[in-house]
């Protein structure tokens, strides 16, 4: 503890029988009794000095205020040899306070302040309460794998259908290609020509033999020709419907194609939106629970920060407090042991322990 | 249209039953040829018989026309009237366009075969087509059996 130099005459800012400087011409300061009002003005208040200090703490407890309230303040009668400027004399030593020890030195006064010190409470500090924190138990993740096997065979079925459609149309195609042949375009009929019988040349040398004009059956080798154009061209039209046919059989072909893609197309679209219906439905009731347990998950952690936070204010309240009163009676005895040592003090030019030392300031 | 049978209807395409349908017409169109291979051989006979008979009765008769001029004197050795002339090129002229006749009628009997055997042909081919058409056809609906897997897939 450091103290200061001992000046035996400077209590409260002024020397012990000598006028002050700064308040000339002032009562004395020490006298029996309560100060009087003209005193109380210029006590010091400084905590920086410290028999300032002392004085203050004086004047509190003389006026029942503060940390002073309650203290006996009787003071010894001071010394009479005590040269004092004005002012009352004081009163002689003894009186209530028992019997002063013989001598108390600054050793043993320091002995005594640090004795005191010793005996100040401990500043308690509150450890928080930790609780083991809430482990969330959560949903195992959505499990689609068995839409995924839907779509999955879904795709396959359609492929495998697919291929067989367009197996059973491409050989069909190659049916009618290969095995057609329009029997009209490639006909052999009968015709005046290669009818049986006696040949236009051979009539015509006959007619000649018999000195005739040769040339007197030709109206009716024409009309027999005229005939085979006419049995021609019905075959050509035939013929021509027969392309006809196959052209649209091939077309048909290509019609019914692609009717059975679409229908391909139709189906697997059926059957996707109804895996995505039935996924979408049972992946809500998964979030549903999800949900509710992602609140009780939340719910069980702001139930452990609760009550931890509860305890935690709670015992710091209660250290708070206990660190309060321990204070408040450490302080009370200090005041209280060191205002009965006053009277020893008074005169004896000691430097008092220092306020903040003995855990008052 | 084919009998596809039982098979068909579970979705199945019976490829044997259109092969049997094939079989049966292929059956009646081989019938039907032969049929109409016969009838053109029996007109053709007739024709032929009838055509020979012509020519035969008209060399007969020829010297017989000549001798009927003969008589008359309208005809000698080194005598050709005008009267006889024009009367043998009316004979021969109605012989040839007689036996012209006859062989266009013949010639008309025999298209007539033809053209129903290739009516025949192509009646064939195009129930061949069209009884092809209907397998690929079924064969290719059966792909649509994936339907039958709708409800499966959630779908009504």
């Amino acid at each position: 503890m450091a103290t200061k130099p001992i000046n035996p005459y400077n209590i409260g800012g002024g020397v012990i029988g000598q006028p002050s400087a700064a308040k000339p011409n002032t009562p004395g300061l020490i006298a029996g009794g309560l100060p009087t009002e003209a005193t109380k003005s210029w006590l010091p208040t400084s905590t920086a000095n410290t028999q300032g200090d002392w004085f203050k703490l004086y004047r509190d407890a003389t006026n029942a205020v503060g940390t002073g309230a309650g203290v006996n303040t009787l003071l010894p009668t001071p010394n009479p040899a005590t040269k004092r400027s004005g002012g009352g004399g004081g009163g002689g030593g003894g009186g209530g306070g028992g019997a002063a020890p013989a001598g108390l030195d600054q050793d043993q006064l320091n002995w005594y302040a640090g004795l005191l010190r010793g005996g100040a409470p401990g500043q308690l500090t509150a450890s928080n309460l930790d609780l083991p924190d809430w482990q969330d138990v959560n949903l195992t993740p959505f499990d689609n794998s068995m839409y995924e096997g839907l779509r999955g065979a879904l795709s396959g079925a359609v492929a495998s259908d697919r291929a067989a459609a367009s197996g059973a149309y491409d050989q069909l195609t190659n049916y009618l290609q290969s095995n057609y042949s329009n029997p009209y375009e490639s006909a052999t009929y009968a015709t005046s020509e290669n009818v049986p019988g006696q040949t236009q040349l051979a009539m015509k040398r006959m007619l000649e033999s018999q000195g005739q004009n040769q040339n007197m059956s030709n109206e009716t080798y024409r009309q027999g020709q005229s005939g085979d154009q006419a049995f021609t061209g019905l075959l050509a039209l035939l013929g021509a419907n027969e392309g006809v046919a196959q052209r649209n059989r091939l077309g048909a072909v290509q019609a019914d194609r692609g009717t059975t893609q679409r229908a391909l197309d139709m189906a697997e679209l059926s059957g996707r939106t109804g895996i995505g219906m039935q996924e979408g439905a049972a992946k809500q009731q998964w979030q549903q629970r999800a949900d509710d347990r992602g609140l009780l998950n939340a719910q069980q952690r702001a139930q452990i920060n609760q009550q931890e936070a509860l305890a935690n204010w709670q015992r710091q309240n209660e250290v708070g407090d206990t660190n309060v009163s321990n204070k408040a009676g450490y302080n009370q005895s200090i005041i209280s042991a060191l205002t009965n040592l006053l009277p020893q003090l008074y005169g004896r030019g000691l430097q008092l322990p220092d306020l903040a030392a003995l855990g008052l300031a | 249209m084919a009998d596809n049978g039982y098979l068909s209807s579970y979705g199945i395409p019976d490829t044997g039953a259109y092969q049997r349908a094939a079989d049966s017409l292929g059956y009646q169109y081989t019938g039907s040829q032969a049929t109409n291979a016969y009838g053109r051989f029996l007109a053709q006979s007739r024709g032929e018989r009838g055509l020979g008979d012509m020519t035969q009765s008209f060399q007969r008769q020829l010297p017989n026309a000549y001798a009927q001029y003969n008589q008359r004197g309208l005809t000698g050795a080194g005598i050709k009237s005008g009267t006889q002339k024009r009367a043998m090129g009316n004979y021969l002229g109605d012989y040839t366009q007689q036996y012209g006749r006859a062989q266009q009628d013949l010639s008309q009997d025999l298209q007539q075969y033809d053209l129903s055997g290739l009516q025949n042909t192509a009646n064939y081919q195009n129930s061949l087509a069209q009884l092809e058409v209907q397998k690929q056809q079924e064969i290719a609906n059966a792909a649509l059996g994936i339907q039958a897997l709708r409800p499966y897939f959630g779908a009504s």
